[in-house]
């Protein structure tokens, strides 16, 4: 088993760096950049941009860039022994008079350094941090929510088949497919904010002076968003759980069970949805991808203060860094969740993990 | 899957009488389909929908309303006052001569981007599953190699990187989601074609003289063509979710271009004034997409052999 993870591990090692070469090609046709943004500053002259692009080393040619985006120019070491010693980077003063070579500090982002953000000029892995804890409370939430419903759904399909619930949730499941995220959030919104007023309009908290909220707000906040962003997953895995269940009702062992005289209930739940769940594993991966994709959405109907919203507001502010830092984001958990997936399905189907 | 599997001797039975008819395949699939009110229906209704888009001028002229003329003092005009069918936005303009015109502008992308990347994904898909595993079996390494690393970025991320980089046009759109989607499509061929390469029609094919490009066009691409039709059924439909996303964020087409997408754009912000605003665009996307899937479910059932209605 380990043999296998390990394997898999570096199996995902040519996978990030084709994501980062990528990425960064894409990041490169950029037009404008941090000097093209500080070009519109008047009070900024063309020597200080000139030093500014030298100290950013933006008038490197690209493949040095992107190196320098990979590992930084702070020197590396091991165990306390220094490995590479870094490079020299020029350094100005403010009227963009050189001043002398010094070592630089950049990280790099294999070393977790993603530089700084143009706007707000706090470093990126602090803007985005703060933004973690929303996404992954509205996306785990709504993940685990549409993974149980979904699953309890296909079940109940899969042992009456041919029957009206059956028929219902397979038109529905079609149906769903077919409603963009946003639609559905500012349907819900309509009916739920605007008309019924039961639930809040957005936020993931109610506007107040003093920090602490109660449970029944966070919930209250949560509902609409939770719902748009669970109902993909429900579709996806009530119709996938109901052909799995279906594959396994069909097989010997579920007739010897039967023969045996055991009720349907207990051959159901225990003997068939169980090796049903089986392929299950393997649809977590993908649907992380998936859930990414509709946070972005969602949050930006709720205005949910997440990592959706921050890469949409990036973007209207230009701001690189943070773009290319929720995207190597994004793409790292996707990784990880095949990663995960592969796993655990090596782990309940030993012929994978031996092939 | 398992509800498709032959279980009776009865179904055999109209099996083996259906292979010993004269009627090819696809004079079967298309009788098929003539009994399939469902997929029928997703048919003309996206038929409708299509024609409506492309009479866009026509009803707007007759109508005299534009799609373009703001009016700061019919705002949010509700449905059915003067002209204006459907009301007008928070610009006020006229929304049907926009859903329209939007229509043209949403249909337009899809329908190109998914025809150009169909075309991609079955030269490629043929060519890698073809060489898999042979002397040029590097080839169908390079590709995966490079389609997995497409796959590890979210679709959306991705597009929103390249659309921060450059400022999509109609025309630029269709070729970022081009080159986004042809590798569902690929890995689809690849697949057929991994399975048929070895059959003994190819076989005698080859024996007969037929070089690598005549095989793989001429004799496994007929017999991908009825999967090939149902996925550019469904990635159509796939593709106006995704532009209308991309457009809803403010990242696809720019305003003031209607599209399906855009015309949502800040439409929880005005939800009180005017519902209708966010319910129509939404609800010509969900009525095309769903036609879509649904014409895309009729053909695969329509071309399955084992169909036996």
């Amino acid at each position: 088993m380990l043999k296998f993870t390990i394997r898999r591990l570096i199996q995902s090692i040519p996978t990030f760096i084709g994501i980062t070469v990528l990425a960064y090609a894409i990041m490169a046709l950029a037009p404008g950049g941090p000097v093209t943004l500080l070009g519109f500053d008047p009070n900024i002259s063309a020597k200080q941009r000139q030093a500014m692009a030298e100290s950013l080393g933006v008038n490197a040619p690209i493949h040095e860039q992107y190196v320098r985006w990979l590992i930084g120019d702070a020197p590396i070491s091991l165990f306390g022994v220094t490995i590479w010693g870094g490079r020299e980077m020029p350094v100005f003063d403010r009227r963009g008079n050189q001043t002398g070579m010094e070592i630089g500090t950049n990280m790099g982002i294999l070393r977790g350094d993603f530089g700084k953000s143009f706007v707000s000029q706090n470093p990126v892995t602090e803007v985005i941090g703060v933004r973690i804890p929303a996404t992954l409370e509205l996306g785990l939430i709504s993940l685990f929510i549409g993974t149980v419903i979904g699953i309890i759904i296909g079940i109940l399909a899969a042992v009456k088949h041919g029957g009206i619930f059956d028929q219902i949730s397979r038109v529905l499941a079609v149906v769903i497919s077919a409603v963009p995220v946003y639609l559905l959030g500012l349907v819900l919104l309509l009916i739920f904010g605007v008309i019924l007023a039961w639930l809040p309009m957005g936020n993931r908290f109610p506007l107040k002076a003093s920090g602490d909220y109660t449970v029944i707000e966070r919930v209250r906040h949560l509902i609409l968003p939770t719902i748009t962003l669970a109902s993909f997953s429900v579709a996806t895995f009530s119709r996938f759980m109901r052909a799995s269940l279906l594959d396994v009702l069909n097989q010997d062992y579920v007739r010897t069970a039967r023969a045996k005289g055991l009720s349907d209930r207990i051959v159901w739940f225990k003997h068939a949805s169980r090796n049903a769940l089986i392929p299950i594993a393997t649809l977590l991966g993908p649907a992380i991808p998936g859930v990414i994709t509709g946070a972005v959405l969602t949050e930006t109907i709720y205005a949910w203060p997440g990592m959706g919203t921050l890469i949409v507001d990036s973007i209207r502010q230009q701001d690189y860094p943070v773009i290319m830092g929720v995207v190597m984001i994004a793409a790292m958990a996707t990784i990880l969740g095949y990663l995960i997936s592969d796993i655990l399905y090596a782990i309940v189907d030993p012929r994978i993990r031996l092939n | 899957m398992a509800t498709s599997q032959i279980s009776s001797p009865n179904q055999i039975a109209s099996l083996t009488e259906e292979t010993h008819a004269t009627d090819s395949l696809t004079r079967l699939a298309l009788r098929r389909l003539r009994r399939d009110y469902l997929t029928l229906a997703a048919m003309g209704v996206l038929l409708l929908l299509i024609i409506l888009s492309m009479a866009a001028p026509l009803i707007t002229n007759a109508l005299q309303v534009s799609y373009t003329d703001t009016s700061p003092t019919d705002k949010f005009l509700p449905i059915g006052t003067g002209n204006h069918i459907l009301g007008t936005d928070n610009l006020g303009r006229d929304l049907l001569s926009r859903l329209l015109y939007g229509g043209q502008v949403s249909l337009r992308i899809a329908f190109f981007a998914s025809i150009l990347s169909t075309t991609i994904g079955v030269a490629i898909g043929l060519v890698a599953g073809y060489y898999q595993g042979g002397p040029f079996g590097f080839i169908d390494d390079i590709i995966m190699w490079f389609i997995t690393t497409l796959n590890s970025i979210p679709t959306l991320m991705l597009l929103i990187l390249i659309a921060s980089v450059l400022t999509p046009s109609v025309e630029t759109l269709i070729l970022v989601l081009t080159i986004l989607s042809w590798t569902g499509i690929m890995r689809l061929v690849r697949g057929e074609t991994l399975a048929n390469r070895d059959r003994e029609y190819i076989i005698s094919a080859k024996a007969l003289g037929a070089g690598p490009i005549r095989v793989m066009f001429m004799h496994i691409l007929p017999n991908v063509f009825s999967v090939l039709i149902t996925a550019l059924a469904i990635e159509i439909g796939t593709l106006i979710l995704v532009e209308s996303a991309l457009s809803f964020l403010g990242l696809g087409v720019r305003p003031p271009t209607p599209s399906w997408g855009n015309m949502l754009t800040g439409a929880q912000t005005y939800l009180r004034q005017g519902a209708h605003l966010a319910i129509f665009p939404g609800l010509m996307i969900v009525l095309t997409v769903l036609s879509l899937y649904l014409i895309g479910d009729g053909v695969r059932d329509a071309f399955d052999p084992r169909n036996t209605k």
